[in-house]
């Protein structure tokens, strides 16, 4: 049995020095519980391993309401800092205890379908990631970032490291997780929605709607968010919003559902998840 | 390819006691102790966090052993389900699982009884449902889980209460009766959890 060597850098700026090298598959260790299976089975086999673990990126700064929080915060260190409802929800829809106490909030953006629960919610939150270069460190908001990152040649994104998660927690907001999985705990997303409403009055201003589990990554539903801003959150608005956010989808088969099941689950939890909403008014 | 990394030497405390290893620094802190340290205790299930069946604490934490390098165990305390027992007197937590009838073919039962030392240290009085949320990353195939969430409830109670038992009844069936138990009279059984 063979592993890959492990680096451990001890500032940003060498991490992402180590990273750039080139000619060199380079692997980043965050919590390790989405690496660390690969290297035990000695799969998609790596030259080296970067261990994020010493760059202090494991500190969450809250200030008033945003919350800046360093990409090697653990899940459960995540829950125990912000008392909000859906950070709870999205939390603990995650794996068991023990698997929380390791895995982190930056790693959970690369988690692959039927995981990234918290990266959804971080999608609807409009979260803004801080990314490390060794040309510069700039902010770009969650989705760009995910587009860039479907768009971009793999090599344009080698050496960009995710150091910060940025999000705002206003009260004035109106946020909803719903996880729909095979089990209540520990169980991968069939449909996860994540909702982030603001009103003006009985209007919506703005909608951000986020999905789960049922694309390559987490997706914005833009069609479904259309439909709602501006509109009362009347039934209609509400049943075609939740129609419309079919197109905006790709699922796919696995053990947990078929693809086919995932997208007629897409408006029935997307449904539920604004009607939440509107009897809590 | 990958270049085969050389073995580093790691030091670090299990159930008190100081081992000294020498092992890739990515190899994983379950496969070092089974194979490093003798303590074939934890099992290896899953290897990828599903199953719980290598939990154990680090520094207090508990954590699945498979998704730790050992080079992230260097200093660090660990605890393992061969520090629990005193010789030949079992921890009560133990006791519990043994006498609620909580083990069918064992596989699991150290990740279960290390995640429960977990719960009832930052949590000793929980409820169903909070065991059930403790144990969630522990998976069981022969119980249905039913006397295992007895025999945590009855071990926190144990635990909490100082008191020596009086009545007509057993201890452990006031024990049971304290905890809501659905399994200890209930002779129907297969009752789903909620």
């Amino acid at each position: 049995m063979s592993f890959p060597d492990l680096l451990i850098p001890e500032t940003v700026d060498q991490a992402v020095e180590t990273l750039s090298v080139p000619d060199r598959k380079a692997l980043i260790l965050g919590g390790g519980t989405l690496v660390q299976p690969f290297i035990t089975l000695g799969i998609d086999v790596h030259d080296v391993v970067i261990d994020l673990d010493h760059l202090a990126l494991n500190q969450i700064v809250l200030e008033n309401d945003l919350v800046s929080c360093g990409a090697m915060v653990r899940l459960a260190q995540l829950a125990q800092a912000l008392p909000q409802d859906y950070i709870q929800a999205a939390v603990a829809s995650i794996s068991g205890p023990a698997v929380r106490n390791l895995a982190t909030v930056g790693g959970n953006l690369f988690a692959k379908p039927p995981y990234g629960d918290l990266a959804t919610l971080l999608l609807a939150l409009d979260a803004e990631v801080e990314l490390a270069s060794s040309k510069e460190t700039r902010r770009l908001s969650l989705n760009d970032f995910y587009l860039m990152r479907d768009n971009a040649e793999a090599s344009s994104m080698k050496g960009v490291l995710v150091t910060r998660i940025r999000f705002s927690t206003d009260p004035a907001r109106r946020v909803v997780f719903r996880k729909m999985a095979r089990r209540r705990l520990n169980s991968g997303a069939i449909v996860t929605v994540a909702l982030s409403l603001r009103f003006d009055r009985a209007i919506v201003r703005e909608a951000r709607l986020a999905l789960g589990g049922v694309d390559h990554r987490p997706i914005r539903a833009v069609s479904a968010e259309r439909i709602l801003t501006g509109s009362n959150l009347d039934s209609e608005a509400i049943a075609s919003a939740a129609q419309a956010a079919r197109q905006d989808c790709n699922p796919q088969t696995d053990a947990y559902a078929s693809a086919w099941y995932r997208e007629r689950m897409v408006p029935v939890q997307i449904r539920r998840a604004l009607d939440s909403l509107v009897s809590y008014e | 390819m990958a270049s085969k990394s050389s073995l580093q030497h790691f030091s670090f405390l299990v159930n008190r006691a100081r081992y000294d290893v020498l092992a890739p620094p990515l190899m994983s802190l379950g496969e070092v102790l089974r194979e490093k340290c003798g303590l074939r205790g934890l099992k290896h299930g899953c290897q990828q966090g599903g199953c719980g069946a290598c939990s154990v604490q680090v520094d207090g934490q508990l954590v699945p052993a498979c998704l730790l390098p050992v080079a992230r165990a260097n200093d660090k305390s660990i605890e393992t389900i061969e520090g629990l027992a005193q010789g030949e007197k079992l921890h009560p937590i133990q006791e519990a699982f043994v006498s609620c009838y909580a083990t069918q073919c064992g596989f699991c039962t150290a990740g279960m009884i290390m995640a429960t030392k977990a719960l009832l240290e930052s949590n000793p009085s929980p409820t169903r449902e909070e065991v059930l949320v403790a144990l969630s990353g522990n998976v069981c195939r022969c119980t249905g889980y039913l006397p295992i969430v007895d025999a945590v409830l009855v071990a926190a109670r144990k635990a909490r209460s100082t008191e020596p038992a009086v009545g007509t009844s057993s201890p452990l069936r006031q024990a049971f009766v304290a905890a809501g138990s659905t399994t200890f009279s209930n002779q129907s059984g297969g009752r789903a959890e909620a």
